[in-house]
């Protein structure tokens, strides 16, 4: 329960910084939303590393970034999710 | 009354006013770039100008005049009261020859190299090249001040296609305010602005401690050179090809990590053949502003600037290269340098052009850097179509501004990899580029 609530927390967390500073208005968003068919570009997967790492507190290694893992902000969250879960208790 | 004909240009405008500046100084046409649409109907000139006009009179920033404030020196548009202007011009040329003959080159080149008249509002101009076999190319040559190239993307869509433009206010087309970093910008004051720009100071600073010598350096003395460009064409297979090892090498969505990589390292080689030493190799890429998905505001430069520096011993392949590119890119996000940058830009609407242009090149003894490097990804798609008619090609022919006077570009068109190689005569000899594009292909395809 705890999980799902940290999880849904991240995904609120990117979903609103995807909304203000990266996508503009008229871009329909939510969690499911194809990123990089929307137009995801390099720099804005550098922008999201930075906000993750500064707001969210969790170190996203670019290696281990596929394309599965950064297509929806869903998707994300729960990587991110398991990074923070790995982080406190060790792979 | 008098204040409402008036618009403000930002920074960045300003920047591209003081590098037209020195562009016109050096003997160049000014800071002017083009986009081709190369198209397999024929369109009459009438139709086309009526659709312009239509536009010019619902934007008449389209023939503003530039001036400047006598006692704050900061540059403005001055909108004309009249909608009766010689500008902007629709021309036509007819060749005897299909696309691609030498007398198509030539023309290309010699509309590239012809300026606009900007003092007296002729911002753009639209050539409509027809061919024997009723084939036409209609090439929009704009100058940087009035916009940039995603802006110019979207003008051109707009007279493709009028409905567009009359959707359109004055104001949506030239509000600043949509970019977020525009909007911090807008916040703080002078001061604020004159301190945060200090670490982008600090990184220029930085970087002239390892100045590099740019192929720059030999054309200085040459007399009023003109600017060629060479296209290159990947096909859907190369394309897929190159995209699978781009990620394969930088991993996923770094392609500008690997073109900048491939690019790197054929400069190397270049300066190695052509007998140039330098220690280090700064390269400007430029980054739109603008949120993903819109291509407003039009009329205005929405870019920011941040320059790389890569010391000689690191050009060993692509992984050092691509490592080093994150890295920097990194850094800069990190420490807010893009702001930071833009900042400075901002700096520049307060200063005279000429002095802008001075301070720049005290910094770097007039070597800014060794190449402009630009990866603004798929072009419009509304631009796949123009007044109805499809669009067989695309191509982009960037401004270059000196130093360096080379510069590439890299965008997907009808889902293939193109390249514009834009560069300086005297830098490079016709052959030296063709061979520089053939080796650039070369390492984008074998990713080594």
């Amino acid at each position: 329960m705890e999980t799902k609530t940290r999880r849904q927390l991240i995904q609120t967390r990117l979903l609103g910084f995807l909304r203000e500073e990266v996508f503009d208005a008229q871009v329909t968003l939510d969690e499911h939303t194809d990123l990089l068919e929307a137009g995801f570009d390099s720099l804005a997967l550098l922008r999201l590393l930075n906000y993750s790492e500064q707001h969210l507190g969790v170190c996203i290694p670019e290696a281990q970034i596929t394309g599965d893992r950064i297509r929806t902000v869903y998707n994300m969250a729960e990587w991110i999710d398991t990074l923070e879960t790995e982080k406190q208790t060790g792979p | 009354m008098k204040q409402k004909s008036r618009l403000a240009l930002n920074g960045l405008d300003c920047l591209m006013l003081a590098f037209d500046h020195q562009l016109k100084k050096n003997g160049y046409a000014g800071n002017q770039s083009q986009i081709i649409l190369g198209l397999d109907t024929r369109i009459e000139i009438d139709a086309v100008r009526k659709r312009l006009t239509g536009l010019a009179s619902q934007f008449p920033l389209i023939n503003a005049s530039l001036r400047s404030s006598f006692w704050k020196g900061r540059p403005y548009w001055l909108l004309p009261v009249t909608e009766t202007s010689a500008f902007p011009e629709v021309r036509t040329h007819f060749i005897e020859d299909l696309p691609g003959a030498s007398s198509h080159e030539i023309l290309r080149r010699q509309l590239l190299n012809t300026p606009l008249n900007v003092r007296h509002g002729e911002l753009l101009r639209l050539d409509l090249i027809y061919f024997q076999d009723r084939r036409m190319e209609i090439i929009m040559t704009w100058h940087h001040i009035l916009m940039d190239a995603r802006g110019a993307e979207y003008f051109l869509h707009m007279i493709g296609n009028c409905s567009v433009g009359s959707a359109l206010s004055l104001s949506e087309t030239v509000d600043d305010t949509l970019s977020p970093l525009r909007k911090r910008m807008a916040s703080i004051d002078m001061k604020e602005k004159l301190r945060l720009a200090e670490p982008a100071f600090g990184w220029i600073d930085r970087m002239a401690l390892l100045r590099p010598v740019s192929l720059y350096t030999k054309l200085k003395s040459l007399p009023a050179p003109k600017l060629d460009f060479r296209i290159d064409v990947f096909s859907l297979p190369e394309t897929e090809a190159i995209m699978k090892r781009s990620r394969s090498t930088c991993g996923v969505m770094n392609s500008s990590a690997y073109f900048l990589s491939a690019t790197l390292l054929t400069l190397a080689e270049l300066y190695q053949q052509k007998g140039i030493e330098t220690r280090s190799y700064i390269v400007s890429s430029t980054i739109d502003l603008r949120k993903i998905g819109t291509r407003l505001p039009i009329f205005t430069n929405q870019a920011g600037v941040l320059l790389y520096e890569f010391k000689s011993e690191d050009l060993l392949d692509y992984s050092s290269v691509a490592n080093l590119f994150r890295l920097q890119t990194q850094e800069a996000l990190r420490n807010d340098m893009l702001f930071s940058n833009l900042c400075t830009m901002e700096l520049s609407r307060f200063m005279p052009s000429w002095l802008y242009v001075r301070k720049i090149k005290k910094a770097l003894r007039g070597e800014i850097a060794s190449l402009l490097f630009a990866n603004p990804g798929v072009t419009f798609q509304g631009l796949s179509t123009f007044m109805d008619e499809p669009v067989q090609y695309q191509y982009h022919v960037p401004a270059v501004v000196t130093p360096p006077g080379i510069g590439i570009v890299y965008y997907f068109f009808s889902g293939r990899l193109q390249i514009t190689l834009a560069y300086a005569e005297g830098l490079l000899s016709r052959e030296e580029a063709t061979g520089f594009l053939a080796d650039v292909r070369r390492r984008l395809l074998a990713g080594k």
